[in-house]
């Protein structure tokens, strides 16, 4: 059943991420991008971390989901494209790079010795109460990090679009 | 002594704080009067020489062991083990230098003042001449390798100061900035020398490492022989770094007069001779030395006779005969090159000197084909023009006839006949473009179109040519073999040993043959070129005579024709075509821009990486990680 | 059961496909699209390694990812706008300030 699962929102996602690549113009990929993200957060239940999943669908996708399509409305994009030619070169090259990236990244996941444990998946490991248990004492400090930068981000972004 | 030790900094002080007054004179002084800018640059020398005299008389005067005034004037560096002070020695060597370097540059300065009337700018002309002599003199004073690069630097300077003298011409400007920059390129050689020789000796100063010189290994000895050679070819115009020399003609004639005499040239003959001891110790060193200067003294002559600008054909007699001197030390006979340096002086600032005249005379015009039957209108320049030509031929009794048989004498009585050979050759060449340019120049008739000759043309001050022309005869008795003055003055190591064990008929009849040579180059010359010089065009150079024939019965041409056709035409063809067109244009010339475009070339490249094309900065990134990651994992797999 | 490894690949598909996109593109908000696919596949290899690993360790440190990688894209976005005010086009060939 975990299997099925996997292999459906993992095609997704790579599908979707596909189409981030390729699309010509942005709103497709904003879509395309939502896509993907909602298909991870599939994986990510798969995987035991359901708060997680929960997150990534209302913070991440939906930051992604509402806020660009937002500027790219605001922003008048079509006028977008630079009198410079593009030579496609960097294209072909940029995409051996790719390729070369990934081989060497499967070649690690494959020399690595990673096993998996052997239980099944316990509900409440993923759960708010274990994780925020780790979170606030294992892990307070990249927490309290994660809300200064939080901050700090607001009040950057406030002043750069402003008038 | 303490009267030498006294004065001795006085000598390069003086001519530079002359130097100093004439050029807050260019700038405030207006109109303070030519002549008088003059006679105070001329005064200055003037007294540099009379001090200069004082200083060689003391030292003559003394025992040979103790013929060096050190004047040591500050600590100049002291800097953990190194240490450096400001400081001039005055020893047979540096006696006979200053001498010349006063006295023919007092000539010049005298001259200039007649020469340089009509230029307005008459001020900053004697401040420069007075820096190089100022210069040149602490080059040659120098008790260390850094004072001496301090005079070297000096002097590279003031030559791109006078050649860009007349600094509204494009051309003249081009030819003091090439003149400067080449002169660096063996900078670099020499610099590097002077750190290894702190290196390998731990001391700078003469006094101190020449002495040492044998204890040292040989390799970095012969290493820092080398780089000071490189540093010689650049400042003394050899091959392949010769080529700014041809272009100071830019500058006024006199100028050239002492840059390529008694100055800039003799600067790296002087370096190789102080610093003899180290060469003696490597053979590859020495062997360098006279490689270069044969083969430069052989290019040079030949190109020579190629040249139709007069002033051009004296600058590459100049690195032609310089050349003659680095032979000689590469044959072991520094003090024979010392006194061809001090022979060739003489010779050589009278014959840039009567060519000034004879450029006044030909309002600029500089090619001798338009020239001819100038001996008439200027008199006083003909004749001490044939004494410099009969002097720098090697003709006796004349001045360059006895220093040039000393290094012809010790090269072949050390076996070394290549040296010899290319030595005989050398001579030959000289006495044939040398009575070219007498004939060309001086006899027949005027072939000049458009000019009108006006009267005398000779400029004002003809005084000097005359004490050159004295010098380049008389200089040379110093020389005589068997009772050579200079050669035990100067303590040369290698004359003493091997004079007895030559026979006297050998020598002798070595010296007939110079002479024989000599002589037949000029006779050929007066030959060929006498016809020549009453015609409109110098036929026997044309590379198309389109009526042979006719030529060869025209009667009493027809000898004359001959020695043109078998001897001089396929001569003038190597020179013309192959050295100076081939070699000296493409090659060398070509080697330098050759480079330069490289450079600009290679720059272009680099411009690239700063074009501020975001997406190109990002890839490089992202490459840049893909490699190492890639370098990573290839290394732990195959552990590396 | 499906092993582990299965996820890295994916995750490291998803990397790489995000890495080449950014080239692709020359629109900015593209680019920024494709850079939010990267962050979004190290959090799947960090779920990963948190499930193969036994505890919540990698979870957490998802989690803070997610937040700082959505402060940097409202920044980001805030550059894009300034940018945009600034040159009227947001094409990436056009920002060239950094040219000598």
């Amino acid at each position: 059943m975990e299997s099925v699962v996997f292999y459906f929102f993992s095609g997704v996602s790579i599908v979707t991420a596909l189409m981030v690549v390729a699309s010509p113009r942005p709103i497709y990929a904003v879509f395309a991008l939502v896509g993907c993200f909602v298909s991870v957060a599939a994986l990510y239940g798969v995987l035991g971390a359901t708060f997680l999943a929960a997150v990534q669908i209302i913070v991440y996708a939906g930051v992604v989901a509402v806020v660009f399509p937002i500027v790219l409305v605001l922003l008048d994009s079509s006028r977008a494209s630079s009198s410079r030619e593009d030579h496609g070169v960097l294209r072909w090259v940029a995409t051996l790079a790719g390729l070369i990236l990934f081989g060497l990244l499967a070649t690690a996941v494959f020399d690595g010795g990673v096993t998996p444990s052997p239980s099944p998946i316990e509900p409440l490991r993923g759960s708010i109460v274990a994780l925020s248990r780790v979170l606030l004492n294992d892990f307070a400090v990249p927490f309290l990090g994660a809300a200064v930068v939080v901050f700090s981000a607001l009040v950057g972004a406030a002043w750069l679009a402003r008038r | 002594m303490s009267m030498a030790s006294r004065l001795l900094p006085l000598i390069p002080l003086i001519p530079a704080i002359s130097a100093l007054v004439l050029t807050w004179l260019t700038w405030f002084g207006g109109s303070i009067g030519r002549a008088r800018a003059g006679k105070l640059a001329s005064g200055a020398v003037g007294v540099s020489l009379i001090l200069a005299a004082i200083g060689f008389a003391e030292i003559a005067g003394s025992p040979p062991d103790a013929r060096a005034v050190t004047v040591e004037l500050f600590d100049w560096i002291s800097l953990g083990s190194f240490r450096a002070s400001a400081a001039l020695v005055l020893d047979p060597l540096a006696s006979v230098m200053t001498l010349v370097i006063t006295g023919v540059g007092f000539l010049v300065h005298v001259y200039s003042v007649g020469y340089v009337q009509k230029e307005h700018d008459v001020h900053r002309y004697f401040a420069y001449l007075n820096l190089l002599t100022a210069f040149m003199l602490l080059l040659v004073l120098a008790e260390n390798l850094l004072v001496l690069f301090v005079g070297w630097e000096g002097v590279g300077l003031c030559c791109y100061l006078l050649v860009g003298y007349r600094c509204q011409k494009r051309s003249a400007i081009d030819a003091g900035m090439k003149a400067f920059v080449i002169d660096r390129v063996g900078d670099v050689g020499l610099l590097a020398g002077i750190l290894m020789t702190f290196v390998v000796f731990g001391t700078v100063s003469f006094q101190e490492l020449l002495p040492l010189a044998p204890t040292k290994d040989t390799t970095a000895v012969g290493i820092i022989g080398v780089l000071f050679l490189v540093g010689a070819i650049g400042k003394s115009a050899q091959i392949p770094l010769h080529v700014w020399l041809l272009d100071t003609v830019e500058g006024p004639p006199p100028a050239s007069a002492l840059i390529q005499s008694a100055t800039v040239v003799t600067g790296g003959v002087y370096l190789v001779v102080r610093t003899a001891a180290l060469f003696a110790e490597s053979p590859l060193a020495f062997g360098l030395v006279g490689a270069f200067g044969a083969v430069t003294a052989l290019f040079a002559a030949a190109v020579a006779l190629a040249q139709d600008d007069l002033r051009r054909a004296l600058a590459y007699s100049t690195v032609s005969q310089v050349g003659y001197m680095f032979l000689a030390c590469g044959v072991g006979a520094f003090g024979a090159a010392v006194f061809h340096l001090l022979t060739h002086a003489f010779g050589k600032a009278l014959l840039f000197l009567c060519a000034g005249s004879v450029l006044h005379a030909m309002a600029g015009r500089t090619d001798v084909r338009g020239m001819g039957g100038l001996k008439e209108k200027l008199p006083v320049t003909y004749r001490t023009f044939v004494i410099a030509t009969l002097g720098l031929t090697a003709v006796p009794p004349f001045a360059g006839f006895f220093s040039g048989n000393q290094i012809l004498w010790s090269a072949f009585r050390d076996r070394d006949f290549l040296m010899w050979g290319t030595g005989i050759v050398v001579t030959f060449l000289t006495a044939l473009y040398m009575g070219r340019l007498w004939m060309l120049v001086f006899e027949g008739r005027f072939r000049g179109s458009g000019i009108e000759m006006g009267p005398s043309g000779e400029p004002p001050v003809t005084w000097p040519l005359l004490v050159l022309a004295v010098g380049s005869v008389g200089i040379g008795f110093i020389g005589i073999p068997h009772y050579s003055a200079i050669a035990s003055f100067l303590a040369d190591p290698l004359a003493a040993t091997t004079h007895e064990a030559a026979s006297l008929a050998a020598e002798g009849s070595l010296v007939l043959l110079n002479v024989a040579i000599a002589a037949s180059g000029l006779l050929l010359a007066r030959r060929v070129y006498r016809g020549e010089a009453s015609s409109s065009r110098p036929a026997a150079e044309e590379a198309v005579r389109p009526e042979p024939t006719l030529g060869w019965l025209r009667g009493r041409f027809g000898v004359d024709a001959l020695y043109g056709r078998a001897l001089v035409r396929p001569l003038l063809f190597l020179s013309r075509t192959i050295l100076w067109r081939g070699v000296d244009r493409t090659v060398i010339d070509g080697g330098f821009h050759g480079s330069a475009r490289l450079i600009r070339a290679g720059s272009e490249g680099l411009r690239l990486f700063q074009s501020g094309n975001l997406r190109l900065y990002l890839f490089v990134l992202f490459a840049g990680v893909v490699a190492m990651l890639a370098w990573m994992m290839l290394g732990a797999r195959w552990a590396f | 059961m499906v092993p582990v490894q299965h996820y890295l690949i994916v995750s490291a598909l998803l990397f790489s496909m995000g890495a080449t996109g950014v080239f692709f593109h020359r629109n900015l908000l593209s680019i920024f699209l494709c850079v939010e696919l990267m962050l979004n596949a190290v959090n799947l290899t960090f779920v990963a390694y948190s499930r193969s690993a036994g505890n919540l360790e990698g979870q957490a440190l998802a989690l803070v990812v997610i937040v700082v990688a959505t402060a940097e894209a409202l920044v980001g976005l805030g550059i894009l706008v300034a940018v945009h005010r600034g040159r009227a086009s947001l094409d990436v060939d056009d920002q060239n300030l950094l040219r000598y």
